[in-house]
């Protein structure tokens, strides 16, 4: 699978400022994640990838060519940015028409393509008001449209689900979903680690400017050493299977829960060895165990430990 | 315990009706709001405020009325807008306090309670610096400071994670959940981000098209009838699934390798060590089973249908 | 607060149970707020202090007018004795008019303008004030900073010369000067509140309301005056409302109007080859009642026009 954005050794600087800082990665087609703190560089890399920017050093690369005021990257390229300030005399029609034809869609075509991408995001009955009536997940959706209109094969997506209620969000994330499915590389940039983990599990971690973790979130996971995977496990005899599992070699510690006692939480840098033991070990003992699970195989734990260290 | 009740509200903009006939009682605690976009949250949280003129019916907000003691009403409560907001030219310490004074606090209680409150929330030598150089998550900490300055007894939130990156939602809904238990301070919470909700609020209310679609406890709402199990395998296997189903349990629901069974008379005790058996025989690899419960935004989904 | 039983503090949350005030004051407190706004403007204190100069020189004059020939006397109190006190308080009112719309400028522009943009109006929505409440607290900052510019400086050389010149009948002869001269610095100070809290609350920005403010201010005293000008040709006793048909100008007439004193200037004709001939022309108070309609119209058009922009925003938003 080529890459569809590379990166090689990118950065940027505002005067002493750092935007991103030797940022080097290739992303496929499919859907990315682009995590990271406020300020870590993720503005700074949606502008290099929509060429706003240029880097100040190293080289960025869409769809093969410099994407900095590149027209033959814009009309394959989609951006649906965060903030909200449109021209609020325009009708939503009117501003989706507008960017779909500097997007590159030839007249004839472009009066029924706009009508499809506004019932792809449902905002067919308000799309001939004026965009200074609308709120604020109706500006959303129609930021989706004009990124939409001229079928992009890149989409870069800047907070898209904010604003949105759960169906829509629900909705969106359908439809995000099936884009990429299409082949098309859609990378989106969000705070809201819980809507991103519906999506995809491919993840682009920025942090102070620099990459801090590009990949599978729970590969990702089981390299981070540094803290040990945590099994919280519901039991009726919490320190009775405790004492078992402390006999094993790979079983950090045991944390009990006072003063509920039904459940103990037991720390392993081996998770596979401890999957692989504990049902005899449950069965063996006569325990009797209502659930146990890992609290901290997801993406926030991951934004966590990889984030504050 | 209710700290607001509307009773057959009736409220129009011009000819349009917003709401109509609608009742509902907001309990005591942490309750959440939730709804899509024009369900008439907006309006209920405007009457609640005192700023609405119902055309008929009526409702009471801790004991003051809504269509005629807005000016007392507004006194008790707080509000959190979700929308930036600030005074211009002040620093945090002067807006909080400012807030506070006009609410009806004296200057020297309003300066020391501003103070006190930005503690609270964990504003520390920046609270001497010009509101307009804040970042995000400072704005955001101020307005639940301005909206608690004056110690009332209700304060609504819209959307306080607006904007904020994982950490700073994190405190955010930590500060959210301390106040809301044990500190007498009544919230409400209105967000589309229903893990948010969950995590703060002990009761929800749901809105569509200016009625109340379903209304109680979290973890009511969340209580599946019957036993239902979620299973996590570390890889997909029929055979795991076929195992179980041999037991007696019926498979519901199967995504990758995640499934979800009910138990039909299995004892739910045993059942750690049914489904132990079941990925022995069929050598699946079992990392993690836990008691079925239904995600808030399935049960705000199912109430939109 | 330390529990006795326990040596750590508890300082969580507490809620607060003191003192609430009753709901009158709330516009004092928006009021004080603008004013220390506007004071901690770079400048305002300079402005202020050179806006005393008209009467500190005035009583510089009278200082030393005992000891001058009785020429320099009739310069300075031109007019008939019974309102020569009055005149002065006057000019040096007039002489500081361009310094109290600077300080209205300061004060005035942003009042509501920066809340606008700010979104404040979300924050004293949420409060138990009304749209009157805050509407008076913007007015009365303005009002209040160009007020103390006014009648401070006023009130002092008030006193000077009471206490100067009370010998010389100066209470007998105009007892009522101390209500005109206050109810005079009022003028200045209420149709500026009134027109710039106007202006501010239909304008996006500080900046613009200012622009557009002092744009009105000179273009209708230009205006005022080149009309007046051409149509009596000159002649400055005549067309005199017409000369008062700016805000200056409307200032100007009802501080004149409140003082009630006719003024008297030095027209000077000239022709080629002639020596210039120079006449004294009478200026009385344009039309009272006009005047007083048209300060009515500023002010209560200005805010009315505030109060009708300022809608009950939408506190929470959908």
């Amino acid at each position: 699978m080529s890459a569809v954005i590379t990166l090689e050794h990118a950065s940027r600087w505002y005067g002493q400022v750092i935007g991103i800082n030797d940022v080097s990665c290739a992303l496929p087609t499919g859907l990315t994640a682009l995590l990271g703190p406020n300020g870590a560089g993720k503005s700074t890399m949606i502008k290099l990838l929509t060429g706003q920017l240029r880097p100040t050093t190293g080289r960025v690369r869409v769809l093969d060519q410099q994407p900095f005021a590149n027209p033959r990257v814009f009309r394959r390229l989609g951006y649906c940015p965060e903030h909200e300030s449109t021209y609020d005399d325009l009708t939503g029609r009117e501003l989706v028409t507008l960017l779909g034809a500097m997007g590159g869609i030839p007249k004839a075509r472009l009066r029924a393509k706009v009508a499809e991408v506004i019932e792809l995001v449902d905002m067919t009955p308000h799309a001939d008001r004026k965009l200074g009536g609308y709120s604020k997940g109706m500006r959303q959706r129609i930021k989706m449209a004009q990124a939409l209109v001229h079928e992009p094969e890149v989409l870069i997506l800047d907070e898209p689900l904010n604003g949105l209620d759960p169906v829509a969000r629900r909705d969106l994330q359908t439809l995000l979903l099936e884009y990429a499915a299409m082949g098309k590389c859609v990378v989106v940039s969000s705070h809201i680690l819980h809507e991103i983990e519906q999506m995809t599990k491919n993840i682009l971690l920025l942090h102070h400017g620099r990459l801090l973790a590009q990949g599978d979130v729970y590969h990702i996971r089981s390299l981070i050493d540094a803290h040990p995977h945590r099994i919280a496990i519901q039991t009726s005899n919490p320190r009775g299977l405790a004492a078992r599992l402390l006999e094993l070699p790979y079983v950090l510690s045991a944390k009990f829960d006072q003063p509920l006692a039904t459940s103990v939480e037991v720390e392993t840098r081996s998770p596979e060895s401890f999957y692989a033991q504990f049902p005899d070990l449950v069965i063996g003992g006569g325990f009797t165990v209502t659930s146990f699970d890992s609290p901290d195989n997801n993406l926030e734990a991951v934004f966590r430990y990889l984030v504050s260290g | 315990m209710t700290v607001a009740t509307i009773e057959n509200l009736t409220i129009r903009y011009g000819r349009k009706v917003a709401v109509r006939d609608l009742s509902v009682t907001v309990p005591a605690g942490c309750v959440g709001l939730l709804g899509p976009n024009g369900a008439g949250k907006t309006t209920l949280l405007k009457a609640l405020l005192g700023f609405l003129r119902p055309a008929r019916g009526r409702g009471t907000v801790l004991g003051c009325d809504i269509a005629r003691e807005g000016l007392r009403l507004r006194q008790r409560i707080g509000l959190m807008p979700e929308i930036d907001c600030h005074i211009p030219g002040m620093n945090a310490v002067s807006f909080v306090g400012y807030a506070g004074e006009l609410c009806g606090m004296p200057p020297a209680a309003a300066l020391q309670r501003a103070h006190e409150v930005l503690e609270y929330v964990g504003l520390g030598e920046a609270r001497y610096r010009n509101i307009e150089t804040y970042s995000t998550g400072m704005k955001q900490r101020i307005k639940l400071a301005q909206a608690l300055v004056h110690g009332p007894q209700l304060v609504f939130l819209d959307e306080p994670t607006n904007g904020l990156d994982p950490a700073g939602r994190d405190e955010m809904l930590a500060l959210i959940r301390d106040i809301s238990h044990g500190k007498g301070v009544n919230v409400v919470v209105s967000s589309h981000l229903l893990p948010d909700i969950e995590r703060t609020c002990d009761q929800v209310i749901v809105m569509q098209r200016g009625q109340i679609v379903r209304q109680g406890q979290v973890a009511e709402l969340r209580a599946l009838t019957g036993t239902q199990f979620d299973v996590e395998l570390r890889v997909a296997a029929p055979a795991f699934a076929a195992a179980v189903q041999a037991r007696g349990a019926t498979l519901v629901r199967e995504m990758g390798n995640q499934y979800r069974f009910t138990l039909n008379g299995n004892s739910a005790t045993e059942v750690g060590r049914m489904l132990f058996e079941c990925a022995r025989v069929s050598g699946a690899q079992v990392r993690g089973f836990r008691p079925a419960v239904r995600s808030l935004e399935d049960i705000f989904l199912e109430a939109m249908e | 607060m330390t529990n006795p039983s326990s040596p750590i503090a508890d300082l969580s949350y507490r809620g607060y149970d003191g003192p609430l005030r009753v709901q009158s004051v709330r516009w004092w407190v928006i009021a004080l707020a603008g004013l220390k706004l506007a004071v901690a403007k770079k400048g305002f204190r300079t402005v202020a202090v050179v806006a005393c100069l008209p009467h500190l020189a005035s009583a510089v004059m009278l200082y030393f007018s005992a000891s001058a020939p009785s020429g320099l006397q009739a310069a300075l109190f031109s007019g008939p004795e019974s309102s020569r006190y009055a005149t002065l308080l006057f000019k040096a009112l007039e002489g500081q008019l361009l310094w109290l719309f600077v300080i209205a400028m300061m004060a005035g522009p942003g009042s509501i303008a920066a809340d606008t943009q700010a979104n404040a109006l979300l924050v004293y929505l949420s409060k138990p004030l009304t749209k009157t409440d805050y509407l008076l607290g913007k007015w009365m900052s303005v009002f209040l900073a160009v007020y103390a510019v006014a009648a401070g400086p006023a009130l002092a050389l008030y006193l000077y010369c009471l206490f100067s010149y009370y010998d010389d009948g100066f209470l007998k002869n105009e007892p009522w000067l101390l209500v005109r001269m206050l109810v005079a610095c009022a003028a200045p100070a209420s149709v500026h509140a009134s027109l710039l809290v106007g202006v501010s609350a239909w304008s996006k920005s500080p900046r613009m309301a200012g622009a557009v403010y002092a744009g009105l201010v000179f273009v209708s005293f230009f205006i005022a005056n080149v009309y007046a000008d051409i149509r009596f040709r000159g002649q400055r006793d005549q067309g005199i409302v017409y000369r008062h048909l700016s805000v200056g100008g409307v200032i100007k007439g009802s501080a004149q109007n409140v003082y009630d004193i006719t003024l008297t200037e030095l027209v000077g004709r000239r022709r080629r080859r002639e020596l210039p001939n120079i006449t004294q022309v009478q200026l009385p108070p344009p039309n009272r009642r006009l005047l007083f309609g048209m300060w009515a119209t500023l002010v209560v058009g200005g805010t009315l026009a505030a109060r009708a922009r300022i809608r009950a925003v939408e506190v929470v938003s959908g």
